[in-house]
């Protein structure tokens, strides 16, 4: 009874200073610059004015620390984390290198409070969201397009290998998309001394990221034509990955080392002599196509000329044929 | 950018504090210790290496080119996209709750987001902001405030109130990097900033006068240190903690003090 009581003089209260902070508000005399920064339009776009210039959107920004839930919410004074915890400067946790979950965890930064005790722990999965935001899904696939497209299967990585997030963020990987493609060393030639996906690809600790390239790199699906030495040799990487089965390393290990010019060098070869002439084209052919077509892998070069050689007027036909039908079929590499 | 800048001319200057007054006036401030957008300080007399001077430190918010207090806001970044009315352009920037703006320059400040916390005012070297804790609303302890270089009277075509106000035409307002302004041709003449070798943040007022009242001015008013961050609220912060800390022992009240205060424990 009493409680009851209680509670219908709390909404009665309540109601009275509802009322009373209504007529406040429309007693108070509004300040003219207070007028002129906000105004709420009719179809609840913020737009405020900062003199000429105007806010015409405003969205907020994924962050996993809220100075305001903390300072006004929790009610903390600043010296509660700084300078202890966290250095007074926007970054700085970042750039020590330490700043992941496994410290956390051993109480440093954030876990100094969040330790399930203070505040919720880290550890627990249900409180990820809480800071990490709704999508903790971490991406199943990435798709890299610079400085070449490749393929990184996420989920193989996480789930079957069962990496933790740790392992290589932020150290190997900055937690952001398009972050390390926005730097210039995300490169093989980086791989190759260790860094991003080489710090476990170095054929010790999985396999060196210097062979399997198809496990994460595409074949190119539009056709080559080569312009060099000769015109219009044409040549498919579908039908050698696909029908024949061949590995990149197959042919860009040793034959067409990838970017190394190869072709692109090759000058046409004029001599009056015509022995010589076909000496240096036996030669050309042996050196590259040949390594397999050579009437015993693959057809010799000196039969079916015409499969490659297809000549302008083939050219032509192709690319009449390739505009007319599958444009969408463009080159991946 | 075409950055908006001011000129304060101490060769005309009377000292009459009608600026502070408009200022005051125009945007409401209330009179309260330490609470202003702009001032002016008596210099003198006193003996310059150029001869006796008595001049006037008529003072605002520099508008400065690196502002420090735009990045000691800690209020939870938004990504915001600013129009300019005149040209239509739009930018886009992720802000605290203060920052520069795009288009001129003038550093502004969102009172919606702002959470009182002073940090900007105390990264000021000019201590040209202050806090006004009777704005304290459930999203923060009260709200920054600083000269705003009168943005909305300009838009509307008029001048700073100060500027309006001035008896003398001491104060010069327009844009710095327009060569046929006014400001520009004072730039010209030699009007100086307030800056030392250790504080060059690019104030965006400027003053001019005789050699003997810059001298006085420079030597009373240009900051010569950047400040130390929070000294104030450090020194809040130590002055509770002792009575704060006797709380652990009082039961639920306990409890809740040693939860806000776990980390100091340990130190």
């Amino acid at each position: 009874m009493a409680m009851k009581f209680t509670k219908s003089l709390c909404w009665g209260l309540g109601a009275a200073v509802c009322i009373g902070l209504f007529l406040a508000g429309v007693n108070r005399p509004v300040s003219a610059e207070a007028l002129a920064q906000t105004q709420k339009q009719a179809n609840g776009q913020i737009t405020e004015r900062y003199g000429d210039t105007l806010v015409v959107a405003q969205k907020a920004t994924h962050q996993l620390f809220s100075h305001k839930k903390h300072v006004i919410g929790v009610g903390l004074e600043c010296d509660a984390c700084h300078p202890d915890i966290f250095q007074k400067k926007r970054g700085a946790a970042k750039a020590a290198g330490d700043y992941n979950m496994k410290s956390l965890e051993k109480g440093k930064y954030c876990g100094a409070c969040h330790n399930g005790d203070e505040a919720f722990g880290v550890t627990d999965k249900k409180d990820c969201i809480t800071c990490h935001g709704s999508n903790m899904q971490p991406p199943e696939k990435i798709v890299w397009k610079k400085p070449n497209k490749a393929v990184f299967d996420h989920q193989a990585h996480v789930q079957d290998i069962g990496l933790e997030c740790g392992d290589c963020h932020d150290k190997i990987f900055t937690m952001k998309i398009g972050a390390a493609e926005a730097k210039g060393d995300f490169t093989m030639a980086s791989f190759k001394k260790g860094r991003y996906c080489g710090a476990c690809h170095n054929g010790d600790d999985a396999f060196d990221a210097q062979s399997q390239c198809d496990s994460c790199h595409f074949a190119p699906t539009k056709k080559i034509i080569f312009t060099k030495p000769v015109k219009t040799v044409v040549f498919d990487h579908k039908i050698h990955v696909g029908k024949a089965g061949l590995l990149c390393e197959t042919c860009h290990k040793e034959v067409f080392v990838m970017g190394s010019g190869v072709l692109s060098g090759l000058e046409t070869f004029r001599s009056d002599d015509p022995a010589a002439k076909r000496k240096h084209l036996e030669e050309l052919h042996e050196k590259l196509c040949g390594t397999c077509h050579n009437s015993d892998q693959a057809f010799g070069f000196q039969t079916r000329c015409t499969v490659c050689h297809i000549g302008v007027k083939g050219l032509k036909q192709m690319k009449a044929q390739a505009e007319k039908g599958d444009a969408a079929e463009q080159g991946e590499h | 950018m075409n950055q908006y800048a001011m000129i304060i001319d101490l060769d005309r200057c009377v000292g009459c504090h009608a600026c502070a007054v408009a200022c005051r006036a125009e945007w409401q401030i209330p009179v309260k210790e330490g609470f202003r957008r702009n001032w002016v300080r008596r210099l003198g007399p006193a003996q310059t290496s150029k001869g006796l001077s008595y001049t006037f430190y008529p003072g605002l918010c520099n508008h400065c080119d690196h502002p420090a207090c735009v990045d000691a806001c800690p209020a939870d970044p938004v990504q915001v996209t600013f129009k300019d009315a005149r040209t239509g352009k739009t930018v886009d920037m992720e802000v605290a709750a203060t920052w520069k703006d795009p288009f001129n320059g003038t550093v502004q400040i969102d009172k919606n987001r702002c959470l009182g916390c002073g940090a900007c005012a105390d990264a000021c070297p000019y201590g040209a902001r202050y806090v006004n804790p009777d704005l304290a609303d459930d999203d923060s302890e009260g709200k920054a405030d600083k000269c705003t270089f009168c943005m909305p009277r300009v838009a509307k075509g008029l001048q700073p109130a100060c500027v309006q106000t001035c008896i003398a035409d001491a104060r010069i307002f327009g844009l710095r990097d327009d060569p046929k302004s006014e400001v520009a041709k004072y730039i010209k003449k030699g009007a100086k900033r307030l800056e030392s070798q250790k504080v060059k943040i690019g104030p965006n007022v400027y003053y001019f006068g005789s050699k003997k009242d810059l001298e006085l001015l420079d030597k009373l008013e240009t900051p010569q240190e950047m400040p130390e961050a929070n000294s104030r609220r450090v020194m809040l912060a130590k002055m509770l903690r002792p009575t704060l800390s006797k709380m652990a022992g009082l039961g639920v009240a306990g409890i809740a003090a040693t939860t806000l205060l776990g980390p100091e424990d340990k130190e």
